[in-house]
Order: C-alpha cells, then sequence, then structure tokens
C-alpha cells in the first residue's frame, strides 16, 4: 500500500450503494498507518487542549517545589551558598513567589553575603505577617546597616506594635547602644511601661554602667537586686551586668542580695555566680577580704581558672591573674590571650606584651591585634613599626567578610587614643561604600571635618556621596554633598537648585541659602544670589570663609565691587578647599575686567556711570560703616588688649582704604581725561560749527556733571570723615578709660 | 608598435589628461594676497604642563596630519585642561573638511564619555584672526566631574566655519556632495588648517571654564603672516 495512492474502491466500480457509517469505516480501513497515527494524535492534541495549562503548571510546581525543597535542604545541612543560590534563582525564576526569601536571607546571613541587607529590607517592606522571619529580618537590618538608613526603616517599615515588642526593640537598643546614642535609647526606654522585658532591663543596666558615675552604679546595682528578688528567673540575663561595676562602687548589701538570689534559684550556683558572690562578700566584710581571696584561689585555681582571673582583673590585681594565665597562654583561646594583653598592658609590660601579641590565636580579630601592636610600637618610638602595623591592620580588615571589619577597627583604634589612624580608617570604612553598619553623619563629623582641614576634597565628595545614600535623610549631608559636587563639576548648578529649592521651601533653612545662592551665581542670575545673602542681620565676618567670599562674589556680580573688597580684605585663602579656592577666584574677576577694550568706546556711558558711581559710594559708605559697626558688636566680647590693638589696625586700614579710594578717583579721572582728549582727537575731522556747537555742549554737560560729582564727593567726604573722626575720637576714650581701670 | 599606434591608443586618454590638467590648474591658482596662520606652541612655561608625545605619535598616522601635540596643564587640585593641537599643511580642502565631520562627541565618547549639553559656540579673536569654538560638556558614563569641551577648527580661508552651523557658503559639513560642489565652483583650497580642542575639569560651569581657557591658554595663540613670494 502506497502512501498518496490508493486504488479505486471496488463498491466505486461496481456502483454499490453504501451506508456513510460503512463508507467511513471502508476508508479508515484503506487509510496508510502513518496517517491514521497522525489523525490519532491530532485528535487526542485537541482534546487534550484544556490540560495544557495544568499539566505544565503541575510541572513546573513540581520543580519550584523540589528546588524550593533543596534549597532547604541545603540551609539546614549547612551549605549556605548552595541555599543561597538556589534560593535566588527561585526568587529570579518567579519573581511574585516570596517564599524563598527568608531562605536567601538565611542562607545569606550564613555566607556573610552582603546581599542579606538589601534581602531583609525587601522582605520588611513585603509587610508579611511571619513573626520570626520579620524579627531576623529587622535584626540583619540592625545590625549591618547604616545607622540613618536604619533609622528610616524603623519607623517606616516596622510596625507600631511591632516596636514595642521586645524582639523587635532589642536589636534597635542594641545597635544604639554601639553607636553610643545614650540619649536615644534613654528616649526609648521612658516610652516602656510596666515589667520591661529582661533583655531590654539589661540593656538599661548597661547604659547606666557606660555612665560610670557613683550615682549611676548606685542605680544599677538598686535595679538589678530589686529584679532579681522580684522576679529570679530574670537573674540569669541580668546578673552579668554587675561585672559592669568597679570593685569601689559595689554596694555592701550585693552579698546579701546575691546570696538570696542564689537560694532563691535552688540550684547548684555557677562558677562565675560563686566567684561573684565572694567579690560581692569582700566589699561586705572587707576586713577579710584577703582571706576570701585566698579561699577561692585554692578553690578555683586547678577547676576554673580564666574565672578567677577574670575576678583578679575586675579587683585590679593583676599579678595574680598574669600568674593564673601564663600556663594557659599557650593552649588557651582568645578570651585568655585578651585578658592576658590586658593584664600586661595594666602592668605596663611592653616587651611581654608584645611577645603575645606576636602570636595571637585562631577566632582573634586580628586588625584588633595589629592595631595593638602598632600602638605599642609607637610607645616605644619606632614610628616605622607603627605605620606597617597600621597598614597591615587596615589590609587584613578590608579582607575579612564582615561589612564592619573596617568599622570595628577605626572605633578599636579610636578607644586606643589612635585618633588620626582612627580617621583614616574611618574613610576607608565609608569609601567601601554604604552597605556597611556606618554611624550617624554627626557621629562621625571629625571625619569630615579632618578631610577637609587636609584639602582632600575629591575623598570628601566621595564619603559624602556614599554618606548622601548611608543617612538619606539628613539634610546637612545633602546640602555640603551638593554643594562640593557642585564645585567640582560632578554635578551641575541647576541639578542643585532642582534638589534643593524644594528642600528650601520645606525647611527654610539658612545652611540652604549657601549653595542655592552659589548655584544661582553660577547660573548668572546674581540678584537671586543677592537675595538669598542679602540679610543684613548677617555678620558674615563670622560666618565660615565660604560664605563670606560667595557674599562678596555676589556684591562683585552686582556691581558693588568696593564692599566685595571690603569682605576680601586679609580673607583666609587658605582654609579653603582647593576647588572652592579655584572656583571663587574665577568668579570673583568682575566681568569688566576680562573685558577691557569694551571700556574704550563708551565714554558718554563712564560720564553717567560716574555720576551713578558717585551715588553708589555715598550708599556703600553707610552701608560699609553699618557692616562695620555689626562686625564691632560680634567681636565686643573679646579682650581688652586684643580690642585695642584691632582698633589700631582697624583705623589704620581705614586710613589706607581712603587713600587707595582717592587714588582710585584720581585713576579714574586721569582716564576719563584720557577717553575725553581721544574722543575730541576723533571728532577733529567734523566741521567747525558742528564742532562749536558740540563742543559748547560738551562743555556745558562736562562742568554740571563735575559740579554734580564734587558735590557729591565732598558731601560723601566729608560724612565719612565726620564720622571716622567721630568714631576715633570715641575709640581713644574708650582706649583711655581701660588704661585709667587697669 | 611604431609611435603611430602609441598615439592612437592614448587618444581615448587624452580629454582625461585635458580634465586633469584643467582641474588643477582650476584648483591651484596663484596665491597673490598674502595670508596668516596661526600657532599655538607647548606651553612649556607652564608649571604643571605635561606633554604626552607618545599618544600624539600613534594620533598622527590616523590624522595624517603635519604636526601637532597633545598635552594637559593643572593638576589634581587645579583647573586641569587637556589640550591638542593639531595642525596640517598643504592640505587637500576635502580632508580638511573632513576635520569639521569629528565632532567632540566622537573622540569624547571613544573615552567613555557622555554629552551632557551643548553650548551657543564661543568666539575668540576676530576676523581672519578667529576661532568658533564647539562648546559642549560631557561628563563620564559612570558619573564624576564634568568636562568642558571646546573644539575649533580654523581654516585659511573659511574663518567663520562653524562645527555644528554654516561651513561653506551656507552649507554645511554634513552636505558633502554640495560642499564638494562649493569647493570647486569657488577653486577653494586652503594652506592651513588647524585643531585645537581642550577638555577643561574641575569647574562648576561653562562660562568659567570658557573664561579660564580664554585667559590662560588662547592668547598664546601665535599669528604668522606668509607672504606670497615665500609661499612658492
Amino acid at each position: 500500500m502506497k502512501l498518496f495512492s490508493r486504488e479505486q474502491p471496488l463498491r466505486d466500480s461496481l456502483a454499490i450503494k453504501v451506508s456513510l457509517k460503512e463508507r467511513i469505516r471502508d476508508e479508515w480501513t484503506d487509510l496508510h498507518l502513518l496517517w491514521k497515527s497522525l489523525i490519532v494524535i491530532a485528535v487526542l492534541a485537541v482534546l487534550a487542549i484544556p490540560f495544557y495549562g495544568r499539566a505544565i503548571k503541575a510541572t513546573k510546581t513540581r520543580t519550584y517545589a523540589q528546588d524550593l525543597a533543596a534549597a532547604k535542604k541545603a540551609l539546614s545541612d549547612g551549605r549556605d551558598a548552595d541555599a543561597r543560590d538556589l534560593s535566588l534563582a527561585l526568587l529570579r525564576r518567579e519573581p511574585k513567589n516570596t517564599e524563598p526569601m527568608p531562605l536567601l536571607m538565611h542562607a545569606a546571613a550564613g555566607a556573610k553575603d552582603p546581599l542579606l541587607v538589601p534581602v531583609a529590607r525587601g522582605y520588611l517592606e513585603m509587610n508579611t505577617q511571619n513573626k520570626p522571619d520579620r524579627v531576623f529580618a529587622w535584626t540583619a537590618i540592625s545590625k549591618e546597616y547604616p545607622m540613618g538608613s536604619a533609622g528610616i526603616i524603623w519607623l517606616s517599615s516596622i510596625r507600631d506594635n511591632e516596636r514595642e515588642d521586645p524582639d523587635f526593640l532589642v536589636p534597635w537598643l542594641e545597635r544604639l547602644k554601639t553607636e553610643r546614642l545614650g540619649h536615644e535609647i534613654e528616649d526609648l526606654l521612658a516610652k516602656q511601661t510596666g515589667l520591661l522585658d529582661p533583655r531590654i532591663e539589661r540593656i538599661r543596666l548597661s547604659i547606666l554602667a557606660i555612665r560610670g558615675t557613683e550615682n549611676s552604679y548606685r542605680e544599677l546595682q538598686a535595679r538589678l537586686f530589686d529584679r532579681i528578688a522580684s522576679h529570679p528567673a530574670d537573674g540569669a540575663v541580668l546578673i552579668d551586668s554587675i561585672d559592669e561595676v568597679p570593685q569601689s562602687a559595689v554596694i555592701p548589701y550585693s552579698f546579701t542580695a546575691l546570696g538570696e538570689w542564689l537560694k532563691a534559684s535552688g540550684q547548684e550556683p555557677s562558677v562565675e555566680n560563686q566567684l561573684r558572690l565572694a567579690r560581692c562578700e569582700m566589699v561586705a566584710n572587707p576586713e577579710t577580704a584577703e582571706a576570701i581571696l585566698n579561699r577561692i584561689t585554692t578553690e578555683f585555681t586547678t577547676t576554673a581558672p580564666l574565672p578567677l582571673a577574670k575576678l583578679f582583673v575586675t579587683l585590679r590585681r593583676f599579678d595574680r591573674a598574669e600568674e593564673l594565665l601564663k600556663p594557659l597562654v599557650s593552649k588557651g583561646g582568645p578570651g585568655v590571650f585578651l585578658l592576658m594583653a590586658k593584664v600586661l598592658e595594666n602592668q605596663q609590660k611592653l616587651d611581654e606584651w608584645d611577645q603575645l601579641l606576636a602570636s595571637p590565636p585562631k577566632g582573634i580579630f586580628l586588625p584588633g591585634v595589629l592595631c595593638d601592636r602598632a600602638f605599642l610600637a609607637a610607645k616605644k618610638g619606632d614610628e616605622r613599626a607603627k605605620i606597617n602595623f597600621e597598614q597591615e591592620a587596615s589590609v587584613y580588615a578590608e579582607k575579612l567578610l564582615d561589612s564592619d571589619s573596617l568599622i570595628h577597627l577605626a572605633r578599636y583604634a579610636a578607644d586606643r587614643g589612635m585618633n588620626e589612624y582612627s580617621l583614616s580608617v574611618w574613610v576607608k570604612a565609608i569609601r567601601k561604600g554604604p552597605s556597611s553598619p556606618l554611624p550617624l553623619f554627626v557621629s562621625i563629623s571629625p571625619v569630615f571635618e579632618t578631610l577637609a582641614r587636609d584639602k582632600q576634597d575629591n575623598q570628601l565628595l566621595d564619603t559624602l556621596t556614599v554618606y548622601r545614600a548611608a543617612d538619606p535623610g539628613n539634610l546637612d549631608v545633602i546640602t555640603q554633598h551638593l554643594y562640593l559636587a557642585c564645585l567640582i563639576g560632578s554635578v551641575t548648578p541647576q541639578q542643585v537648585l532642582d534638589i534643593l529649592l524644594p528642600l528650601k521651601e520645606k525647611f527654610n533653612s539658612q545652611p540652604l541659602n549657601l549653595p542655592i545662592a552659589l548655584a544661582e551665581l553660577l547660573e548668572g542670575r546674581t540678584a537671586l544670589a543677592d537675595k538669598l545673602t542679602g540679610d543684613t542681620k548677617i555678620d558674615w565676618f563670622t560666618q565660615i570663609p565660604a560664605a563670606r567670599a560667595i557674599r562678596s562674589i555676589t556684591l562683585t556680580k552686582i556691581g558693588r565691587k568696593g564692599e566685595a573688597d571690603i569682605y576680601m580684605e586679609d580673607f583666609p585663602w587658605e582654609g579653603l578647599l582647593p576647588c572652592e579656592k579655584r572656583v571663587f577666584k574665577e568668579l570673583l574677576e568682575a566681568p569688566q575686567e576680562s573685558k577691557p577694550t569694551e571700556v574704550a568706546g563708551k565714554s558718554d556711558q563712564l560720564e553717567k556711570a560716574k555720576i551713578a558711581e558717585g551715588l553708589r559710594q555715598a550708599q556703600k559708605a553707610k552701608e560699609l560703616m553699618e557692616i562695620r559697626k555689626a562686625r564691632e558688636a560680634s567681636e565686643s566680647a573679646k579682650s581688652e588688649e586684643q580690642k585695642i590693638a584691632e582698633k589700631k589696625q582697624k583705623a589704620e586700614q581705614l586710613e589706607k582704604s581712603k587713600i587707595a579710594e582717592e587714588l582710585r578717583q584720581a585713576q579714574r579721572a586721569k582716564e576719563l581725561m584720557e577717553i575725553r582728549n581721544a574722543r575730541e582727537a576723533r571728532e577733529s575731522a567734523k566741521p567747525e560749527e558742528q564742532k562749536i556747537a558740540e563742543k559748547n555742549q560738551k562743555a556745558e554737560k562736562a562742568r554740571l556733571a563735575d559740579e554734580a560729582l564734587r558735590v557729591l564727593q565732598s558731601n560723601v567726604s566729608n560724612e565719612v570723615r565726620e564720622k571716622l573722626a567721630a568714631q576715633a575720637a570715641k575709640e581713644a576714650a574708650e582706649a583711655k578709660e581701660t588704661e585709667e581701670a587697669k | 608598435m611604431n609611435f603611430r599606434h602609441v598615439l592612437f591608443a592614448l587618444v581615448p586618454l587624452l580629454p582625461v589628461l585635458a580634465a586633469e590638467a584643467f582641474s588643477y590648474v582650476w584648483m591651484n591658482p596663484v596665491v597673490k594676497e598674502p595670508y596668516i596662520y596661526p600657532t599655538l606652541p607647548q606651553p612649556f612655561a607652564e608649571r604643571t604642563y605635561q606633554s604626552t608625545p607618545e599618544e600624539f605619535k600613534k594620533n598622527k598616522v590616523t590624522l595624517h596630519c603635519s604636526e601637532g601635540w597633545l598635552g594637559s596643564v593643572g593638576s589634581e587640585n587645579t583647573i586641569t585642561t587637556r589640550l591638542a593641537w593639531i595642525e596640517w599643511n598643504n592640505t587637500k580642502a576635502i580632508s580638511t573638511l573632513e576635520a569639521f565631520d569629528h565632532k567632540p562627541e566622537n573622540c569624547m565618547g571613544a573615552r567613555g564619555m557622555k554629552l551632557e549639553q551643548t553650548y551657543p559656540p564661543r568666539v575668540f579673536g576676530s576676523g581672519e584672526k578667529r576661532f568658533i569654538f564647539d562648546s559642549t560638556r560631557f561628563r563620564p558614563l559612570r558619573g564624576g566631574p564634568a568636562i568642558y569641551v571646546f573644539k575649533a577648527v580654523w581654516v585659511s580661508g573659511l574663518p567663520g566655519a562653524n562645527f555644528r552651523g554654516d561651513l561653506f557658503q551656507g552649507i554645511s559639513a554634513q552636505q558633502g556632495r554640495a560642499v564638494r560642489v562649493a569647493i570647486a565652483t569657488h577653486r577653494f583650497k586652503p594652506e592651513k588648517t588647524r585643531v585645537l580642542m581642550a577638555g577643561v575639569s574641575g569647574l562648576p560651569s561653562e562660562e568659567l571654564a570658557w573664561k579660564s581657557f580664554s585667559r590662560d591658554i588662547l592668547p598664546q595663540i601665535q599669528w604668522t603672516t606668509v607672504q606670497p613670494s615665500s609661499n612658492n
């Protein structure tokens, strides 16, 4: 049987009549097997159409479920990287399905992946009801996120009821404690009513210990013993806060209170608690203190040498602590190492301390050890070794996977008093980007001040750029960043205005005026800049140099050059950033200075300008007097001697400015004469009659103008002179009075 | 093959040779008037000047230019101006006009810079001694400080030629065929062509960048007058 041709059926040739059913059956029988198969498949395919979607979905779901299960298994097996990759792939496959997000969060935390923070943030914003995962996400955010951004999430993504929940509150309080924001902690604690959660109470006790006053230590102990007496079960969480109290501040009642709590707990006290009790007993019975020490030494030297050594350190018995720790150092872990380092440092055994630091155990924060070695090298006067150790510490900290290793090192160095080094590490930490737990801008402002002082404007811009993301709600950061970025050319003046003008409308903050005025100046809108800086109450001499320069530039641009020059007298150019210096210097160039040729052909205008200048001089002199008076008023707090010296200097300056003004007038008159001569020479070719008529007209005009000018100048100078004379007489009288009083 | 055959073979070439001869005579008119041309010496007097001769050597091959130099003035904490001065002497008119086709966005784009804004052209000097600078602002693709680029092509006989405007008899550089016809009809053959390109960074506005560039660099341009006799 052929595929495409078939024989004429016999019934057709015989013309036999058959029914349709028989005919179909005959046709089907005669059909090639291939056609039969295709028809069957097609029919089945058509019939299966309604089930396609479901089938595909089922297959996908099965694969998705399998992958999800695999991710969960990887996480439970401790294969964090695998779990992270699988859950991330699942999220990419179905972005709307957020089921793998908690998995990804846990896996990223395990793998120390910086992905943790954005995922946790996204999870919190999803507003789910799964409390454990939300707590996990918030804990990650409060630990790993920059303080400013974490604060925004605390207020925006954490619900009101959650903000009172200890599970959410504790990580936030811990972060505030790390950032040393005691006031904020106290504000939050003040809002808590009723019995505090023991974890929150523990933080409160820590804050009291950090305060470090006699009263705070007393309050700490009162709260502690009160709480463990009423709620003995909370003692397990709270009792170690007594370790933060120095021996001299421990109250005698502590022995009774601790003893009663230990009795009430009904269990065999731990070594640590026995030692705490002994410590309190020493305070309660000071006459038997030595005997108590000997007793516990005998009892715990072999069984618990480390806790005993800790007690000796608390009691500042470093020699005895050293004795106990010496045999432990070779085999001990980070605890022994750190305690021994503390002991040796306190005993000023520098060589032994250095020797100890040279072989740190595993699990120690190595950059901290290297920082200690740098500190030791500095103490020994070995500057080269100090720099080497400092560099090594920074390199190690950068290599570590922890997002906060550089921040940790910076704080460690600051605690050691290595401020310069600490600042340099802070810069590195900031430049790493806003994915680490950076502190608030206000807490770290010395870093920015140092960069500004060192004239590192590019580094300053980089750090401010990071802080725009790390502390997004901070108006100071926005203002300073835009100001600097505009000066360096990273943003255009129009971009500065686009961002700052709405903020100015909203907050009407004075510091915003400065960058806005600068941007307006750069955009050529000098009148607006004048409006922004024209507040007569501002004493520009007490403002930062940049503000004074911007005011001066504005005055230059609006044609009040003389007044502008006063602001630029003895201007501290060295106090400016390089970018500020170059831009201000460019801007301070008055337009007429850059186009000297244009002035030559405008003698008529010059005559008018001269009259106007006279009027302006009068106005200016008045304003200058006001400025000077304001300046004097602001400096009234200065010492008398300084005042006298400055007054003398001022009088000299006034004299100088008078002479300079006179010279300028003479110069101007000379220029005017030259211009007139030139014009006369040019016009000599004109007809005689016209010349005579014009000459008479001009002579009349010039006479009138000169007369007006003379009147004005004499008025101005008389007025100024009178005022100066009165001021000088007043100053002399004051000086005389001061001397007599002395 | 005798001489007659050779002559016979050359007959079809005669019109071509005649046309070539005519076009040569047409396009190389005798220069009767003196003309001027500019030169910008390298600013060696600038303490911060750094020349990059190797870079220029590489570019010279592709530009087919006669002379020139590349360098920069300024440092990180000052206004930095990168400069390029390219000279073509006795070049072809078409090659000269091609210089106008190379807009700053072509070469700056190759350096990872994005054109942000085009400003109205800046003019320096007057008459024949006039440079019309195309003024643009570029920024690195990933963000960073802006660079204000000023580029001018000076062609002897075309003092008013503008990058983005009229080039020759109301025709822009983009109208290639019209430019060719205009060159032929006007017997235009530039003796000297100069390109000056400057990238100023470290300033927040185009006005300040221009002010700095026109004050510090442009006054150093020197003009030489060539008498017709010395040309030949």
